[in-house]
């Protein structure tokens, strides 16, 4: 095939890829505004049936999870801000929660910590006790304790039973928080299961592979 | 390989599984990943169309004339393809969404973009089988004179119907190559007594109207007596509203005048979809639901009240008729295009309902295939189950011998047997 010069002109060589097209920061380009999307869907549905979690991390989780430490805390960060200027003012002061929560996470899926249910429980609620207690002078110094979720109902009792403010904050939190974080890393692996493995071959993160999310 | 372009149309011709996606995506230079057309998108210099065309559209163009300006990059009266846009008559849908056209208009909508494009290389892949015949050949001769020092490659199942009467050069890929991933069974007849339908009736849609919100009624006055245990095709133009039709009947979307009765009881499909009439979906990603093919097939059966060991009798029969025991364990939306609708087809024949409806049940579905479904559908009308069919493949038409219903302008006219020529 292809002996004239026109006739080559006329070629194509085929080869196989199997470089994604995109590039990396093409797929962050799609998958942060996704995370961000998750936490804003979930933090208006928690907080409107005024529940005592938050899951509003799972987006940022997921997309630590799927695009690595810089994608997980562009999402959270950014879904703080805007969740902060479109839903709940409150939110942004915890944009340094969700990127601890990004960190975390990257550290600890790293390590195979979501590889079954019970590595799930104890890194949830590693997490819950972190973000409890990074979450609390927040809490105490900018909205006294209170901040009108389903958190603040333990709060008040605790004020109520003659804890300081700071006290109650941190017990509320620590008691809450490792519920909701468990529930949150149950949520998104189950999530990330259920998406096909072509998909997820396009986010080569070590951290699927770990985890036996991304089969090899 | 070296592929030889020595005309500007090159038709790649193979069974299911023999590489004709590969060598397509190959040929348009993008990675077969899910998010490569976007990147040849934005190059323009290569375009690759999938069988599945609604992830071809842009999903920023609100409009039809949107949709092409913003990829021809210009007005559409300065724009190199007026001249087929108005030879495809698209004038008359452009201030529709692409969202809410039919499948044969949604495929002439996204070729035609793509061709405002202007693009090195064109790869078709096994989507112009929604289009009607006239369009297609329209499309095909543009793709194939109309562009000057530029080439496409079109791949189809349904080529040997085409009068192809463009210079073209042909590739005939083998049946079994290395290069194909998911690799299903062929799809074969297995005797269908375990599938037998529990109940059995005749069906009678009585002077049906429809209008999508806010629109003209696509569906104006449809009446028809549908005999139990026959096989009818809905016939009818690109966009005339089959698909509508088809939805109606199966009860997933209300007529606002006139009633679907089955078995002479005014039990309207409506008010349980899916429980009475089946309806495969034209787009299988659609109806697909679970993460495993096992799983897909039996969700709906479980939920039909059937027993365990009844559900396990009709899982494997569908596994094994439509080839599809190497990837039982397999996510849906790994596999290809071609096994998809056979996982969509497979679960709904499964479900041993009176009436089935099928919108294009051979999309991607090579000859062969073909042939397989159509002795599956007529092993189960000799049980009793009726068929609705809804398919663009003449072939196919005419081999299930069945009586044609014509919709034309919103009305349904009752035609005589199609019977093999």
């Amino acid at each position: 095939m292809g002996e004239n010069p026109r006739e080559r002109r006329q070629s194509m060589r085929i080869t196989n890829h199997d470089a994604s097209s995109l590039g990396r920061s093409g797929q962050l380009m799609f998958i942060v505004p996704v995370g961000i999307l998750l936490n804003l869907s979930a933090a208006v549905l928690v907080s409107s049936l005024r529940l005592p979690i938050y899951l509003d991390a799972i987006g940022t989780i997921a997309v630590t999870l799927l695009g690595g430490l810089r994608a997980g805390i562009t999402a959270g960060v950014i879904g703080a801000i805007l969740g902060g200027v479109v839903f709940n003012p409150v939110m942004t002061w915890f944009a340094g929660t969700q990127a601890a929560i990004a960190i975390y996470t990257h550290i600890v899926a790293r390590r195979g910590g979501l590889r079954c249910m019970g590595r799930m429980l104890l890194v949830g609620a590693g997490l819950g006790v972190l973000t409890g207690i990074i979450s609390a002078p927040v809490l105490v110094y900018i909205f006294g304790g209170v901040t009108g979720t389903g958190q603040s109902i333990i709060t008040g009792y605790l004020i109520a039973t003659g804890k300081t403010a700071l006290k109650a904050v941190v017990l509320s939190g620590v008691a809450t928080e490792p519920v909701d974080k468990i529930l949150q890393y149950t949520l998104v692996v189950w999530l990330l299961r259920g998406m096909p493995q072509s998909l997820l071959q396009n986010f080569r993160n070590t951290a699927l592979v770990v985890n036996g999310i991304l089969r090899e | 390989m070296i592929i030889n372009f020595g005309k500007p149309l090159l038709i790649i011709d193979g069974p299911n599984f023999s590489g004709r996606t590969a060598t397509l995506r190959n040929i348009t230079d993008s990675a077969s990943t899910p998010m490569s057309h976007v990147r040849a998108r934005l190059t323009s210099s290569s375009v690759y169309i999938g069988p599945e065309i609604y992830n071809s559209l842009s999903g920023i163009g609100l409009t039809v004339r949107l949709e092409i300006q913003l990829h021809a990059g210009r007005p559409l009266g300065e724009s190199p393809i007026r001249g087929l846009i108005e030879r495809l008559e698209l004038a008359r849908i452009y201030d529709r969404s692409p969202f809410t056209l039919s499948g044969g208009e949604q495929a002439m909508v996204v070729i035609a973009s793509c061709l405002a494009l202007d693009p090195d290389v064109l790869a078709i892949d096994c989507a112009l089988e929604q289009v009607d015949d006239g369009p297609r050949s329209v499309l095909v001769n543009w793709i194939a004179n109309g562009r000057r020092g530029k080439y496409a490659a079109i791949a189809d199942n349904s080529l040997s119907e085409w009068s192809l009467e463009v210079p073209n050069v042909r590739i005939d890929l083998e049946a079994n190559t290395s290069r194909v991933d998911h690799r299903c069974g062929p799809l074969q007849f297995v005797d269908c007594s375990p599938i037998a339908p529990r109940l059995t009736g005749e069906l009678r849609l009585d002077r049906l109207q429809f209008a999508y919100c806010a629109g003209a009624p696509i569906i104006r006055n449809a009446s028809a007596r549908l005999c139990a245990g026959a096989v009818y095709v809905l016939a009818g133009k690109n966009g005339v509203g089959k698909t509508t039709l088809s939805k109606i009947v199966s009860g997933l979307l209300r007529p606002q005048v006139g009633q679907v009765l089955l078995r002479g009881n005014s039990v309207p499909p409506w008010d349980q979809p899916g429980r009475l009439i089946g309806y495969h979906f034209q787009n299988p990603d659609v109806q697909l639901f679970t993460t495993r093919v096992e799983d897909e097939i039996c969700i709906g059966l479980s939920a039909l009240g059937y027993t365990t060991s009844e559900v396990k009798v009709r899982r494997d029969w569908a596994l094994e008729a439509f080839g599809l025991s190497s990837v039982r364990a397999e996510h849906p939306l790994d596999l290809p295009f071609v096994a998809r609708k056979r996982i969509a087809l497979a679960s709904i024949l499964a479900a041993g309902l009176p009436w089935i409806v099928l919108d294009e049940p051979t999309l991607g579905q090579d000859q062969q295939s073909r042939e397989a479904i159509r002795t599956i559908i007529s092993a189960l009308s000799r049980y009793g189950t009726g068929f609705v069919v809804v398919s663009h493949s003449q072939s196919f038409r005419k081999s299930l011998q069945a009586t044609s219903l014509l919709l034309q302008n919103g009305t349904l006219t009752v035609a005589d047997r199609l019977g093999p020529e």
